[in-house]
């Protein structure tokens, strides 16, 4: 217990620091909003002018659409907030031999790698999914109970927590090989794997994308439960285990490859 | 000196590296596409040794002697190819929160402070991580700021500070917690001769009043000759001295220097007939002759040549140490 409380003072720690650091160069900050804010914007609207065209995609109406990318905003604000930063920081310190300082600290190295960074410029966009959500629930004429939204929670948060460790074991590549540039753009570039319903994959696809590597259920599961259409429990279960599975091997792998980690010549 | 004393234990560490060798040119890129050639560099090669609490050892090397990997290892950074590790009774490679909390390795080409904050926001986090109780932290803080005389920059943003300033700050955050074993990695680099002197006065102050263990890299003789009474020295990864400072004279000396002030003028022949003659201006003279004959030669001088002093030196450490790596370079 002591532990934990230890660790969640260090998390709010560091998010006043970044919020210092923010606050020091608050015109980069306002700018950075506002590019937030408006990719944001610009998602909805070529998002719209999609379902617009086609009312219906793989069985979900246009309301039940918007609420989607409600959700995919929320988790994807929250990837670009903690994720982006932590793990460009991360890939750039093993290279730079700057990983030092992270071994050094008498607390958990893959706690601190995921937390010493953030981003703020993604507040607007994430305050902009969850208006949209409630307004996509209101459009639904729906009213999903606290335990609903319980269980919804609990579904992004294991979304995120895949996510994380998919990209986490991604970047830990960067103990093995002398430098990789890109590693940190694989992730954000199959987002858009998550940004559909889970139904529109068949096949191949399918299996790829819902069993393989899951990443097709990330928004899709979190969605379900509000609507109160969740099409399979099972998926559920098997998506929440395949995440807990992926965390043990992110570290797993993470403490072979730091026997790897050689610093910098001096 | 028997284990149970020694605070760092070192058998037989090794810790090898593997590095790609491209061929020049466009046309060894291309090649190291599908072809590379990888080479084992050797850093650190069976080194042993054991340092008791309160020490100061000087690690003396070349560039690439194996100095910087040798701390990294003992810091719990690098994984050892082989050899047995022990700091205050810990494996450094099990990274145990209660070893970190004990040790500090600070480099001076490298920083752990919050560059775009006031030094102090690094100092509360360091409070935080390494669960310094209040009142510790303020009395270390206290006496570190003190120390240092640093009260007046605690309040300006880091990338606002000169080397100096910046180098004082990345000390009180590194000992901060009253670290038991202090790596220091060059930690004057850089800096002119005034604050490398407040730097080795703090060093010399912290190691007595915490008793701590500490292992000190520089490229600075000056640094080792000031603060370490014992030292290793590293070629190559492998050791190659460890004793006192003062022995490195007594093993790898092979002149002393002979400081005469002549009378009257005499031949560069006839002052060769009693050893090397390093500097010839008029009415002063240096000459090196070999270790085991300096008194006879002094007395042989003082009878023969029209001298109005004599003065017997041992070489400056600097010089025996630069002599032992040409040597060691040349063979």
């Amino acid at each position: 217990m002591k532990k934990l409380i230890k660790y969640w003072q260090i998390f709010w720690h560091m998010r006043r620091l970044h919020a210092m650091r923010m606050l020091e160069y608050r015109a980069d900050f306002i700018f950075w909003l506002l590019i937030s804010f408006m990719w944001t914007i610009f998602n909805f609207f070529f998002f719209a002018a999609i379902v617009n065209v086609t009312g219906v995609i793989a069985g979900w109406s246009t309301a039940e659409m918007y609420l989607l990318m409600a959700v995919f905003t929320i988790l994807d604000s929250f990837i670009w907030s903690f994720f982006y930063n932590n793990m460009l920081q991360y890939t750039n310190d093993v290279f730079n031999g700057e990983f030092n300082k992270v071994l050094l600290k008498p607390i958990d190295s893959q706690f601190w790698l995921m937390t010493q960074n953030n981003n703020y410029a993604n507040l607007l966009r994430f305050a902009t999914g969850v208006g949209m959500l409630f307004w996509a629930l209101r459009e639904l004429e729906l009213q999903p109970s606290i335990l609903d939204f319980g269980l919804f929670l609990l579904l992004l948060s294991f979304s995120a927590l895949f996510i994380y460790a998919v990209w986490f074991i991604i970047s830990t590549l960067s103990f093995w090989v002398d430098k990789l540039d890109n590693i940190n753009e694989i992730v954000p570039n199959v987002r858009r794997s998550f940004q559909v319903p889970h139904q529109v994959y068949t096949g191949i696809a399918s299996t790829l994308f819902t069993v393989i590597l899951p990443l097709g259920l990330v928004s899709s599961l979190p969605s379900e439960i509000l609507l109160g259409r969740v099409s399979s429990w099972s998926t559920i279960f098997y998506f929440m285990t395949f995440t807990l599975i992926t965390v043990l091997i992110s570290r797993w792998f993470f403490n072979l490859s730091i026997k790897k980690y050689s610093g910098i010549a001096n | 000196m028997s284990n149970s004393q020694a605070v760092i234990s070192v058998k037989n560490l090794k810790k090898y590296f593997k590095v790609y060798k491209k061929e020049p040119g466009l046309w060894g890129s291309v090649k190291s596409l599908w072809d590379r050639t990888y080479e084992e560099v050797k850093a650190v090669d069976d080194i042993s040794f054991e340092i008791e609490q309160g020490e100061i050892v000087g690690f003396i090397g070349q560039n690439g002697a194996g100095k910087t990997t040798t701390l990294k290892t003992l810091s719990g950074l690098l994984y050892p190819t082989a050899g047995e590790i022990s700091v205050l009774g810990f494996n450094p490679w099990d990274r145990k929160s209660k070893f970190q909390k004990q040790f500090a390795l600070v480099m001076g080409q490298k920083n752990q402070l919050w560059w775009d904050l006031p030094a102090m926001e690094t100092f509360l986090l360091n409070k935080a991580i390494y669960e310094i109780p209040d009142a510790q932290f303020k009395k270390t803080f206290d006496t570190l700021v003190q120390l240092l005389a640093v009260s007046d920059i605690l309040k300006v943003q880091v990338r606002k500070l000169s080397l100096g300033q910046r180098m004082k700050c990345e000390l009180i955050a590194a000992l901060l917690h009253n670290p038991k074993v202090l790596f220091l990695d060059e930690p004057t680099i850089g800096l002119d001769v005034v604050m490398q002197k407040i730097l080795r006065d703090f060093i010399k102050a912290y190691n007595q009043e915490f008793n701590a263990t500490i292992i000190l890299t520089s490229h600075y003789m000056g640094d080792v000759k000031e603060l370490c009474q014992r030292a290793i020295i590293i070629d190559h990864g492998h050791k190659i001295f460890d004793g006192q400072l003062d022995d490195i004279i007594e093993r790898y000396a092979r002149t002393k220097k002979l400081s005469l002030v002549l009378s009257k003028k005499v031949t560069l022949k006839e002052l060769s007939k009693y050893g090397e003659v390093k500097d010839y201006s008029f009415p002063a003279v240096t000459l090196l002759v070999p270790r085991h004959q300096a008194t006879k030669a002094a007395g042989k001088i003082l009878n023969e040549l029209p001298v109005q002093d004599v003065n017997i030196e041992e070489p400056p450490i600097e010089a025996i140490i630069r002599e032992v790596f040409e040597t060691k370079a040349a063979k």
